[in-house]
This record gives structure tokens, sequence and C-alpha cells, in this order.
């Protein structure tokens, strides 16, 4: 962990300056004491100088040694401060959190109206009442950043303690206290650690604004606020006065904002043990390069009523130490008012290709390939125009509508906006339009569900409304992410049957991606098989029931559950797992997993080819009748396969 | 077969006042001594509160719990170590059951030292036997919950259920969250460990799939209550509840071509629960296509389903003009159905 956490430049950083506070804390006073006490009135007020870097103040102690000695004093009086207001912070809090519904509400309310006072005018006020000095500017200070602490600790209890693993530790019987200890707090550790490193940096600004007041640190002590306060009357005279001290501070607050960051980054396993994946193979890639390329070719025909070719889709992620190939080579044509199932186990690439055709693969995704939508290259078009195409010829819907549907606007808004936009409509038009696909997607009352916002509408008619939203601009293909995998079953059938609907009405082509088998088999009329980033079957619903080619297609069926098979049967299931993307095996990257394999499957990653029934295939058993396959290299000469 | 767990007209409300949802509505279920009771129905019916009841996360408002005979309808008896080591629950989603700062190693030894009060030394020989009763390698000890995949999760869970050797096991939508590819072999394991150990399941899911293959018999929920409860096998070969049987219409099949919908409209709010029977605002043979069965609306069918054929809380159940599957096909589609293009 340790390790890892000097292996951010910020936590290198933070400790670096912050070990060195502590070497001039240790240091410094036992050094220094005397030039930095001692007055020599005849020195005072003197410039920069071989002697004094930092000049003199008016009684001649030398500032820079000042600043120095002054650091053990500063930086104890704000950990005191820190430390006293983070116990304070966290007890009240998640003791609030873990009170009856009715006095947590006007607990967590009481914190909320202390929070809306600025920090610094709490400690002035506490400081005030008990006086100036170092005690009342910390209590103070303590006090005053307690209510953050109070704040973030209440919310996160409460969320860490309404986890499932909390309710299986108490189901379990684990006591209260160590259900706290241990799973509720180290789990909000990482935030109160950097709250409190962050704290530490703002005590020493708020006690340094303290004495700065005169409500702190009183002489002959001195710390790096009343040395600003000094400097500050002389700052025309004597601009490295203030300098010093205010130098100080800003580094010992940046110094322990790093830390804390790269504490909470590095405090949680799920981060620090991420990075010991190796490195994808480049004998590997670079035979699947070879391959992807031969699979591009295998579909090259192009025949008017095909409205969407993909050819050599690919997506990339950097990696630690290089990038990683997350979508490998895809290519499928689709034509006018086809309904074609995507499938595959979670990770496969099915909904990443959907993102990656309309150009939403998230930053700092990399795509390539090339898509044509209604015979259109949008790589070749502007972005303008290629926005203009996307936001109009292509809709989508997801899995979960809540999430999809922004809970902040009314219905209308989502509605209209992207016609208002893409196509100029006017208000009244783009309204009328709407209230007309809400109809069509069976809404009872339209114009009141117009006005209304997502969070009244039940998940099924949300859905609904996605699905009209999708439809608003006439789209010529729609993408269908799950959208009824968070549904009941009788839901379900009614969006799609309402898919289904307006395939037969406008011949609007369908995506549909899924992990239910069965529900592509009733939908869809062709199906891609993804496994691993790659398609590595693409065949007709009937070829599918009566028989797959690839082993993994046979997996999959397999595990399908079946309502009508006898109960006493064991199910099936695929063994191992799917592929970490970071290190995929070499040749085919089902073989682990696969009855099958052969040795070329071990070394060698079989294309996607095409077979005389019109369906392609990436499977090296499944092609041996094909005779030995041929690679294609990129510039499109042959070579023979190895 | 004695009922290992018993519970009478239980009722769970949440909340109060006008806001105030009764999730569970006087339900009442046995499960037998090493069987497995399934209960099914979709989101918000009220399955998992049931579940979560029982292990006293949530409050009973009132009927009575008894686990193998003995009354623990009181909160308090639910709570003791007692009844928390006889019975265990494993959720849904093992992304989120799983303390992402604690190895699975250290999250068994936690419940075998401090519950079972196992010695350190036995504690790891313990941990290592409950892996391997679940099919997790020795290494799974010493690593981190975000280093597996979902099916390896959700089997540290089921160990975790396991370590403290419950007599009764409730699974709440165990394989929801996994993909298809793994869900057959956790079922498996769960059926080879109710043989191996004698276990009592309560086995909650939404598929009626694996509820099938999992229950001996199966209560299927609507709206807080159960409308049937019979032997999975004649629940499957003769649904005789117009619900059962729209669920089992609605389900996709392989191979299957497209039927008409068998429900129209949605789930109603369950704060304001329909009158009469709550299923009549759907019913494919309610008053809503035969508009003299006012008996639906003004009658509550729940009272007289205990003892009638499948305790089905339906008026109509076993009315002869509404053989299975018949309803489906004369109910009429909300929207056109389109034909299959594209071939």
């Amino acid at each position: 962990m340790f390790r890892a956490f000097l292996r951010t430049p910020s936590g290198v950083i933070g400790l670096a300056v912050i070990g060195l506070l502590v070497v001039v804390m240790i240091v410094a006073p036992i050094l220094w004491s005397a030039p930095a006490t001692d007055v020599n009135v005849a020195a005072g007020g003197a410039g920069p100088s071989a002697a004094h870097w930092l000049g003199t103040d008016q009684l001649g102690r030398d500032i820079l040694l000042r600043v120095l000695v002054a650091t053990r004093f500063t930086i104890v009086l704000a950990l005191i401060a820190a430390g006293i207001g983070a116990l304070l912070g966290v007890l009240t809090g998640s003791t609030a959190a873990l009170l009856p519904r009715r006095a947590r509400s006007v607990a967590l309310r009481a914190i909320d109206a202390m929070l809306a006072f600025p920090g610094i005018l709490v400690a002035i006020f506490i400081g005030t009442i008990i006086g100036p000095g170092a005690t009342g500017a910390t209590i103070g200070v303590a006090i005053a950043v307690s209510f953050s602490f109070a704040r973030i600790s209440s919310t996160l209890a409460m969320s860490a303690g309404g986890r499932d693993y909390v309710a299986a530790g108490r189901v379990l019987g684990i006591r209260p206290f160590r259900l706290l200890v241990r799973h509720v707090l180290p789990n909000i550790a990482d935030t109160l650690v950097i709250t409190t490193t962050v704290v530490i940096g703002t005590a020493v600004v708020d006690l340094s604004s303290l004495s700065f007041l005169g409500l702190g640190v009183q002489p002959p002590d001195f710390d790096w606020g009343q040395m600003l306060t000094e400097g500050v009357q002389v700052i025309y005279t004597q601009p490295w006065a203030a300098v010093g001290p205010a130098v100080a501070i800003a580094i010992t607050a940046v110094a322990f904002g790093l830390t804390g960051e790269a504490l909470a980054r590095n405090m949680n396993p799920v981060l620090w043990t991420q990075s010991r994946h190796a490195a994808p193979r480049v004998s590997a890639r670079q035979a699947r390069r070879a391959a992807v390329v031969a699979a591009a070719d295998s579909v090259a025909d192009t025949s008017p009523d095909v409205v969407l070719d993909v050819r050599d889709l690919v997506v990339e992620f950097p990696g630690r130490d290089s990038s990683v190939r997350v979508l490998d080579g895809v290519s499928f044509q689709l034509r006018k008012g086809e309904f074609l199932g995507i499938v595959g186990e979670s990770g496969s690439g099915k909904s990443l290709t959907a993102l990656a055709i309309a150009q939403l693969v998230p930053f700092p995704g990399e795509v390539s390939g090339t898509v044509r939508l209604d015979g259109q290259d949008i790589g070749a078009l502007s972005r303008r125009d290629r926005e203009a195409m996307l936001g109009t010829d292509l809709a989508f819907v997801f899995q979960d509508p809540l999430s999809s549907l922004n809970p902040a606007l009314r219905i209308r808004t989502q509605l209209t906006e992207s016609i208002r936009y893409h196509r100029r409509v006017g208000r009244r038009s783009a309204d009328e339009t709407a209230v007309g696909r809400l109809g069509d997607v069976s809404i009872p009352a339209p114009d009141a569900t117009l006005r209304r916002h997502p969070h009244e509408l039940s998940g099924g008619m949300r859905q609904r409304v996605m699905i009209a939203k999708g439809l608003m601009k006439n789209p010529v293909l729609l993408f269908a992410d799950e959208p009824t995998t968070a549904l009941d079953v009788t839901i379900q059938s009614q969006i799609m049957a309402l898919l289904e609907s307006f395939n037969a009405d406008d011949g609007m082509s369908l995506v549909f991606i899924s992990h239910n088998l069965a529900l592509v088999s009733e939908n869809c009329a062709r199906v891609l098989v993804m496994y691993a980033g790659r398609i590595v079957e693409d065949l007709t619903t009937e070829q599918l029931l009566a028989a797959p080619l690839h082993p993994y297609t046979t997996a999959l069926l397999h595990a399908s559950p079946d309502i009508t098979a006898p109960r006493t049967r064991e199910l099936t299931s695929i063994p191992g797992q799917v592929p970490d993307f970071a290190a995929m095996p070499p040749g085919c990257p089902y073989h682990p997993r696969c009855p099958l394999a052969v040795a070329r499957c071990r070394v060698e990653l079989p294309p996607l080819a095409e077979r005389s029934d019109g369906r392609r295939v990436a499977c090296w058993v499944a092609n041996q009748d094909l005779g030995p396959v041929e690679e294609v290299t990129r510039d499109g000469s042959q070579a023979p396969a190895h | 077969m004695a009922a290992k767990l018993q519970l009478t007209d239980v009722t769970v409300r949440y909340g109060s006042g006008a806001g105030a949802l009764t999730a569970v509505d006087g339900v009442s279920l046995t499960v037998p001594s090493g069987g497995t009771v399934g209960l099914v129905g979709e989101s918000g019916c009220g399955k998992s509160t049931i579940a979560r009841a029982v292990v006293a996360l949530v409050p009973v408002a009132s009927g009575t719990i008894t686990l193998d005979g003995v009354d623990h309808t009181d909160v308090r008896k639910r709570r003791t170590r007692e009844f928390r080591r006889r019975v265990q629950m494993v959720f849904q989603d093992p992304y989120a059951s799983l303390n992402p700062r604690i190895t699975i190693g250290g999250m068994l030894v936690e419940i075998l030292a401090h519950i079972r009060k196992l010695r350190r030394a036995e504690c790891r020989k313990e941990a290592l036997r409950l892996l391997d009763l679940v099919g997790l390698p020795a290494s799974a000890l010493d690593r981190y919950p975000h280093q597996f995949s979902g099916g390896q999760r959700q089997r540290a869970a089921i160990a975790r259920a396991l370590a403290v050797e419950p007599e009764l096991v409730i699974y709440d939508e165990v394989t929801s969250a996994l993909d298809v590819s793994v869900q057959g072999a956790i079922l498996n394991l769960l059926r080879q460990l109710q043989s191996e150990l004698r276990l009592s399941y309560v086995f909650i899911s939404h598929d009626l799939a694996t509820v099938r293959y999992m229950s001996d018999t199966v209560s299927v929920m609507y709206l807080g209550r159960v409308v049937e409860n019979v032997a999975t096998d004649e629940l499957f070969d003769h649904p005789e509840h117009p619900y059962t049987r729209a669920l089992m219409a609605s389900l996709p099949r392989l191979g299957g071509r497209r039927r008409p919908v068998p429900l129209k409209g949605d789930l109603p709010d369950p704060r304001k629960p329909p009158s009469g029977c709550r299923f009549h605002t759907r019913c494919p043979v309610g008053p809503k296509f035969n508009p003299e069965r006012t008996v639906c609306i003004e009658r509550d069918p729940q009272k007289s389903a205990a003892g009638k054929s499948h305790n089905a809380a339906c008026h109509f159940a076993d009315a002869a003009e509404d053989a299975p599957g018949e309803h489906v096909a004369s109910m009429p589609a909300p929207a056109p159905l389109g034909r299959r293009k594209g071939t």
C-alpha cells in the first residue's frame, strides 16, 4: 500500500514537504531560538541581505529564522485543533446517524445550521468568548471544523450503514460496535482521512487568521499568523516580512491537501490491487489485428437496403503499460427493418459496440473503424454534420430508464429538446409531436404526462417515455440496450410488442442488446454472439436454435433457463470466467473455457469466417471443414496461415 | 415433514399515516424441514420484505413467526445470537453484500472467531473447508472481493452464511445480478448444499425458471399478498390464478414466437392497493373484460383462498371457461403487433 502511495506524484510531493516541515519543527527551535528572539533594535527593519535572507523585523530579528522557528508552534496548534475537531465531529456525526429517525433529522438539521456559518466566524466568536490566546483560538478552530466533520461522517455513516454487507453482518449476529468499527468506519475512512488532512491545512490558515486579527497567539509567543500581522504593518517598506509567513502558510496547506488526496486514493484496496495485471502480449495482439482484417473483408457487399455498415470497429482504452483493446474488429451489417440481437456475457462488448457506433465511448477510450449509416461514412462528415446525423437517425433506449432520464427536467423538455435543437422545430409543433409519440407508446393522458417529472412515473412508463423520446426523431435505427432487464416480465412483453409495432409501421431497424437468449430468439431474426470484445458467431435465430457452430454459442444456449426441462436435471453453466482485457490469453480468447479447444486455439486467433449458409463463425474447430483459413495482411495481399 | 419455519398472517408496514405502505399483507408460509419454499412475483410485491422481516431487518406489524414450532414473533427473540445462527440470508447483489475492505478470509475468520468462538488455528482450517464447500480455491482466502467475478463473489457470500452452520437459509434473488452463464452453477451448488447439509430454504426470485428448479412448493405473490400456493409441478403444469398464468405467458421461451401481450397496464401504486381483489385492475378474466364480475371489485378473495385448490385467491380461479392459456389468446393486445421482418 505504501509503495503504491509513493507512486502517486501528489503523494510524493505532499509527503516530502510534510517531512521537511517535521524536520524544521524539530530542528529549528533548537538551533535558532536565540537569533529568532534576540532583540537588536539597531539592525531592525533591514531588507534582504546575505546574512538575513528575508531581512529583519522592527526589533532586528531574522524573519526567515522566525518563520522556521514558528513552524513547530503553528503546526502543533493546527494538529491539535484538527484532531479535536475531527474527534468531536465524527462522534456527533456518527451518533446522529444512529439515532431514531425523528431525532436524527433534528440533529442533522442542527448540524446543517451550524455549517451555514463561515468557519472562521465561529472560530472568532468562540475565540473571543474564551479570550485571546493560543488556547482560545485552538478550541475555536476545533469547534468550527468539527461541524464539517459531523456533516460528512453522518452522511457517510448513514450510507455505509445501509449497505448489504452491514445487513449481512447484523443477520450473522455481529455486535453493533464491531459492525461500526470493522464494517462501517473503514469504508468511510478514506473520506475522513482526506478531510482531516485538508482540515489540518485549513486549520493552519484559520489559526493564522485569528492571530492576524489579534485573537490568537499573543506576543512574545509567535506563530505565522502573528508574524503576518507584523509584516502587513510594514508591507510597503518591507514586503518580505509578510511574504515569508504567507508562503509558509500556503505551502503547508497545499502539502496537507496533496497528502490527504494521495492517502485517500491508496487506502482503498480496490485501487491498489488493480495495478498488478500483466500487460497484453504484443504477439497475440498482432495476430488479432491480422485476423481482424480478414474478418472485415469477408463482409464486402453493400446493397442499398443496408442501414448500418460497421467495419473493423475497434475501441481501445489506455492501460498502464499499453492500451487495452476492449472491442476488437467488430464488423456487421444491418438491413432496413431488421431486428438484430447482440448477446454475450457482461463485458463481452455488447453495449460498447452500440456506444462506439454512436461515438459515445467514454473518455479516454479511442474508437477506430468505419461506420456507414444510411450509406454515409460518418467518419468522413464534419463534426457538426456527424452530430446532426447521429442525433436524428439513431436513438437509444438503455436498461435503467430512471438514470437515463434527467430527474430535474419535465418530460416535455426531455422529449422535445433534440428535435428543437437538431431540426429547429418550433415549440408548439414539437409539443404536438411529443403528444403523438406518447400516445404511440400507449401512455394514457399524454398532455398531463408532458408536465410530469420522471419520478412521478412507474418503471414501465419511464421506459415507454424513453422509447417515445427515441422515436421523436423518426430514427432509422434504434439501439435498445437491455431495455427490459429492470422491468417485470409482464411489462417486458408490453415493451417488446411496442418495439415491434414501430418496426412494422415505419420499417425502423432495431439492435437489441440482451443477455436473455430466449427474449432475443422471440424478437430477433438474426443474432450476433459476442465474447471478449469480438463477434464469435453471426447467425440467424433458426440456426441458433437448431445447431449453433461456435462452442460458446452452444454453451450460452445450454445455460439459458428452460422452464420445460425436467426439474431433477442439473443446470448447465459455462465453467471459468470471461478473460480480463488486460491479460487476454493468446490464441482464441475462449479457449481456456472451451471443451473443444485444440492446440491451434491456444496460439492463434481464429478469424470470423463466412460459411456457405451465410453465417460467420470464429472458431478453428467449427471451421475445420472449410480447409486452411488464410490470413490477409493489411495491404490486402494474402499470406498463408501458420 | 415438520415445519422448520412457519409464518402465519404476517403483515409488514413501512412508514405511517398517509404515506404508509403495507408491503406484506397477511402472508402465511410453511417451510418444511429440509425443503424449499419458492417465492415468486414482480418487483414491489413484497417477497424481499418477507425475507428481511424473518431475519429481523424490518419489524413485523402483525402475525406470528415460529421456528421449529417455537414462537419467535417477538423481534427480540429473532435478534438473539441463537436465532441468528440458525437462520441466515444471502443477498441479491454480491457486489454490495461483501465488504470491499476485507479479504474473503478475513470475513470468514471474523465470523468463526467471534460468533462460533473457534480458536485462531481452527478458524483458518474451517475457513478453508467453507471455501471448498462452495467451490472456491484456497487462494481466495487472501483476496479482496473485487478480485473475483460475480459468481465467485456470490459463492463467498454463501460461504459466509454457512459459516454459522444455519438450519434455514433465505436466498433473496441470489442469481439476478449474475450472468446466465454462471447462474446454473450457483443453483446447482445450492441444491447440492441443501442435500449435504440438510438445510431448509426460502428461495426468492422474480425468475420463474430458477424458482421452479429450486422449490418444492411455490407461493406466487402480487402486491403484498400470496395469490397462489401449491407444489411446484402442479403450479407450472396447471396454474390456476389468472396472475400466475399471465406471468407464465409473459415468459420468453427459446424458439418461442411473439404472443399477444398477456397483461395490460402497470402495477398499481402499492400505497393505494385496489379494492376487493388487488389484481382486478389488470386481470384478463376480471371486471375489465367481464363487466358483470363486480364481485372482484367488492369482495376480497383472500379470505376464502385457504383450502381452495392451489389456495388460489381468485373468485373465478376454478371456473371452467378460464382453462389455462385460453384467456391469454382471447385478450385484446394493447398495441398493433407487427410481423417479424428482416429474415
